[in-house]
């Protein structure tokens, strides 16, 4: 089975990453798709709480440090054709997991027989969660229409570019030449990324070439979550066009949810279902998600002239 | 205009080379908005993407928007004008005088608004009334108006020189009369 996998982040904690996830997969899955989440939040695992089930003993670290098969650490969640993987603190600990396993890890996640899988990466800039984001199929992020959220998800777009872009040197053996390039940026009038770029860019027609395949093939797909009014539907379709004038990457913006007010009540309100029977009318699961999960799946954006 | 540009600048714009008139202006409002205010999408990136540097997107973006705009309108002209308007030229233009009303009703064949064809010729779309309506005594100054006239059939696939000819000996004979009037 062709499997693809998502990878949802975005830098700012709260905006909604993990209801986010749940919601798609809870989607997907009734479509009768099957899905997998995979739960990367280093320290605040919570999609079994979204989906009210208990967290689970096995994570992750057992398939990289006691090599336990992935088939081990799938538990079933509840929701037909919806299963999930959890991570925790040791797992995606930079001095525990390099490069390379998370290749690995990567290689065997298309292997557990799932056409979706997505990635809660949780919020934060760390190495290990670029390098997920980068190694997905689809780049999502997450964001809510404030200015601190938007702020943490330039930076962590433009560090993940800067990631990418560091990587395809270096796997040209221009490793050197980005390394240079930033240590003397004093020197060479390099200060943000895109004087970065434009400083290698110029340095030969070959790393030239290399960078803007890199921005031509670099997509991300916005979700705008916690929206309140058209107006902040404008600030999505103002944060897509920034990022591509700015960076001269390709970005869509798949679609926003709504701010919905009773969203702490479904979760919080009333502790008192212990089944998982209704997660699957959670308060999200309406009009705009269906437009989104269409969106996202067909990868195509919100309608510009009729959002 | 090659395909290539032309992608360019409906690139620009961030829509799809489909795109309706209408839409193409409501991207462009859009874009005004965004690449000429501060909002909560600029601010954060302001240091690195200066207001300067905006600015010069929104010139870049203001003249894809121009070239768009000329291009649909030329294929408009091109693809269901041509019947209907021959019909038009045919009685009116060849030996009769092309008039303010004659200008009007091609623009309303082609199913154009003045407010559209304002955004496109940079002309007023007050300018744009009166011309069509020949209200003289609200009109620029000849060298202007000849100009604007010109341009504005140009849109219009009206024999612009004829247009213009025809409209300023009327202009003309107007400013004489009411020379002596007065
Ligand atoms: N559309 C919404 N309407 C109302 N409340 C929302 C909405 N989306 C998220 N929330 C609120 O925000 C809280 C945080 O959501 P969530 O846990 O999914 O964020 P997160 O991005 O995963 O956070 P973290 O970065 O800590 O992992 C939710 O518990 C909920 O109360
Ligand atoms: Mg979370």
């Amino acid at each position: 089975m062709k499997s693809e996998i998502w990878a949802i982040g975005g830098g700012k904690g709260g905006t909604g990453k993990s209801i986010i996830t749940t919601t798609l997969g809870i989607y997907l899955a009734k479509q009768g798709k099957k899905v997998s989440l995979i739960d990367a939040d280093l320290g605040g695992a919570n999609l079994h709480s979204f989906l009210r089930i208990k967290k689970p003993k096995k994570s992750l670290t057992d398939f990289f440090e006691k090599k336990s098969p992935l088939k081990e650490i799938i538990i079933k969640t509840g929701v037909p054709n919806l299963q999930l993987i959890v991570g925790d603190i040791n797992t995606f600990n930079p001095t525990s997991i390099k490069y390379t396993q998370k290749l690995k890890f990567f290689r065997h996640i298309i292997s557990i027989n799932s056409e979706f899988i997505l990635i809660d990466l949780g919020a934060g800039t760390h190495l290990n969660t670029i390098d997920s984001f980068l190694l997905a199929d689809k780049k999502i992020v997450v964001t809510v229409p404030e200015i601190t959220s938007i702020e943490n998800l330039y930076n962590f777009i433009k560090k993940a570019l800067f990631r990418k872009i560091n990587r395809i040197l270096r796997d040209h053996q221009l490793k050197d030449v980005a390394r240079n390039a930033w240590k003397n940026r004093n020197v060479n009038e390099i200060k943000d990324i895109k004087t970065f770029l434009y400083y290698l860019k110029k340095s030969s027609n070959q790393i030239k070439n290399l960078i803007d395949k890199e921005l031509e093939n670099f997509k991300i797909d916005i979700i705008l979550n916690q929206v309140r009014n058209p107006n902040d539907i404008e600030i999505g379709f103002s944060i897509k066009s920034l990022l591509i004038k700015y960076l001269g990457i390709d970005v869509n913006f798949s679609g926003y949810i709504k701010y919905i007010d009773s969203f702490w009540d479904y979760y919080n309100g009333s502790q008192t279902h212990t089944s998982n029977e209704n997660v699957l009318c959670t308060p999200l699961l309406n009009k705009d998600t269906h437009g989104l999960v269409n969106n996202l799946v067909e990868d195509k954006q919100l309608n510009l002239f009729n959002p | 205009m090659s395909d290539k540009k032309l992608k360019k600048y409906y690139e620009l714009l961030e829509i799809n080379i489909n795109a309706t008139l209408s839409e193409v202006n409501r991207a462009y409002e859009r874009m005004k908005k965004i690449y000429s205010t501060d909002s909560i999408a600029t601010i954060p990136i302001d240091d690195e993407f200066s207001k300067k540097e905006r600015e010069k997107i929104l010139k870049k973006i203001s003249k894809a928007y121009s070239k768009i705009g000329t291009h649909i309108l030329e294929k408009k002209k091109k693809k269901k004008l041509i019947s209907e308007h021959d019909k038009i030229s045919e009685g009116k233009e060849g030996s009769i005088a092309i008039s303010g009303s004659t200008i009007q009703q091609v623009r309303e064949i082609q199913g154009l608004s003045l407010l559209e064809l304002s955004k496109i010729t940079k002309i007023s779309k007050q300018i744009l009334e009166d011309i069509e309506l020949e209200n003289y005594e609200k009109l620029p100054p000849e060298a202007y108006l000849m100009c604007h006239i010109t341009n504005y059939t140009k849109f219009l696939s009206i024999d612009s020189q004829k247009a213009a000819d025809d409209y300023i000996e009327r202009y003309k004979k107007w400013k004489k009369k009411s020379k002596k009037e007065v």
